[in-house]
């Protein structure tokens, strides 16, 4: 297996920890992640399209074409580049938004012929690895009850995206199981964490994330597992400013599953950057090696 | 006989011409469609915290041609892209598609938040939405992630500082 690493705009500058898991547990699972230099911006929703549609959708297309014309599929990190390659593709299906766009795109010697398919990572796990594989490399089972987030652009808009039911997904706690985690159900599970809204409207991104935080808490999770660097910073950094607006303190470690996975897999916590967050994860760890101290 | 006042507020003639121009816009199709059932609303994290933001009544506007205050006012701004109205309406109506070419009206009219303005010059400036500063390029080293082009690779970058200028998105966010 072997995909185009569609990095993003914020898990390479602000979640290296995603990104520094994802390139070693992947390979370690038998997918080959191949870096891509002339990837832009993915150009996302709702910032670009909510001034230009059209504009951001060649954008988004021209990704698409690089990778055509590479003759590979394309993996993210980010839901939001998941979310909105899928859309582009989606749109494009429909012949006169395709013309339109190749019109802007034969400007600049591109055209877009619809041949790519764009997976997330967590997509690629349970589709191309399997959960039978992960578990059988696992050498460290997690000893932990997770709470378990998809994201919003992992599974929404449901026509567009082939992941899972937008109604009651459940690839991902399939995941979280298999590394011998208990998957904990917590109240509005499948709701927006407000990271779109991050450093746009503060007032309702916050007031977005605090209540997760209050659901997850209530659940009485050890850690959450985050598959998108929004929420990840919507959660974890986004705990430091609840407590600074609301002076309520939740210490929730927060994870991408390619973290917890290659914690299960028996790889230094160090080797995953697992020290990048702004909620001290050691306790997490002391229960991951007991025997160890980090 | 008391005299009857209607306190009702006026009903503002419509304007077709933004229902029409609405619906034929990509995304903007089933905007007829809606019959005002309100799972959007009820549905909508941001509405629950928010009286302001309903996604109906943004709808509602639309189809009553109300350009102007939907354009000019906040409301437009506050919705986070979860979604989920669009997942849960019955009649396929696509709210955030619906949003997107109102606020492409409000951008044309000069309407773009601070936010959305410093995002998307980013963009243009380097190819990607968070610049890279030298303390990420050395927070990737220490870490042995491979390096980044800061901005892009030439042909990429110039590719879509074209793309913004064919489409005239250079124009309305003036980048320096």
């Amino acid at each position: 297996m072997r995909y185009l690493f569609f990095l993003g705009c914020t898990a390479p500058t602000r979640v290296q920890g995603y990104e520094l898991s994802t390139r070693k547990v992947l390979p370690a699972l038998g997918v080959e992640l191949v870096d891509e230099p002339l990837f832009t911006c993915c150009s996302p929703a709702p910032i670009i399209p909510s001034i230009d549609f059209l504009t951001s959708l060649a954008i988004t297309a021209r990704n698409l074409c690089i990778a055509e014309e590479a003759g590979s599929d394309i993996v993210t990190l980010c839901n939001g580049c998941y979310g909105n390659l899928s859309t582009a593709i989606h749109q494009m299906e429909r012949e006169e938004t395709r013309e339109k766009v190749n019109r802007i795109l034969a400007e600049i010697g591109y055209e877009y012929k619809g041949k790519v398919k764009v997976k997330h990572v967590t997509q690629v796990l349970f589709e191309d690895v399997g959960i039978e594989k992960i578990k059988a490399r696992v050498k460290r089972p997690l000893p932990l009850r997770i709470g378990a987030y998809y994201g919003c652009h992992l599974i929404r808009p449901e026509e567009a995206l082939t992941f899972d039911y937008s109604e009651v997904p459940t690839k991902l706690d399939q995941i979280v199981t298999a590394l011998g985690a208990e998957s904990i159900w917590y109240e509005s599970k499948f709701e927006c964490c407000g990271g779109t809204l991050r450093g746009f409207n503060d007032d309702i991104s916050v007031e977005l994330g605090r209540r997760k935080l209050v659901n997850l808490d209530k659940a009485n999770v050890d850690c959450v597992a985050v598959t998108c660097p929004f929420c990840f910073l919507q959660f974890d950094r986004g705990q430091v400013a609840i407590t600074d607006r609301y002076g309520e303190e939740y210490n929730i470690p927060i994870f991408t599953i390619t973290e917890l996975i290659g914690l299960a897999m028996g790889y230094d916590p160090t080797d995953l950057g697992i020290r990048l967050k702004a909620i001290d994860a050691s306790k997490i760890l002391e229960r991951i090696f007991p025997s160890v101290s980090v | 006989m008391a005299e009857f006042k209607d306190s009702a507020p006026r009903l503002v003639k419509p304007k077709a011409q933004l229902k029409e121009h609405i619906s034929r816009m990509l995304g903007g199709e089933r905007l007829k469609a809606c019959y005002s059932c309100g799972a959007c609303v009820g549905n909508c994290p941001v509405a629950r915290i928010l009286d302001r933001f309903r996604p109906l009544r943004i709808i509602l506007e639309t189809k009553r041609g109300l350009e102007e205050e939907l354009v000019k006012g906040e409301p437009i701004w506050d919705c986070a892209y979860c979604f989920i109205c669009q997942d849960v309406c019955p009649q396929q109506v696509s709210f955030p598609d619906i949003l997107f070419a109102i606020r492409n009206l409000a951008a044309r009219k000069g309407n773009i938040p601070q936010g959305f303005m410093t995002f998307s010059r980013n963009v243009y400036d380097s190819g990607r939405s968070v610049p890279l500063d030298e303390f990420m390029l050395e927070d990737r080293e220490d870490l042995g992630l491979p390096q980044l082009e800061s901005p892009i690779p030439k042909k990429a970058l110039s590719d879509i500082r074209k793309i913004m200028k064919i489409t005239n998105f250079k124009k309305l966010i003036k980048p320096k």
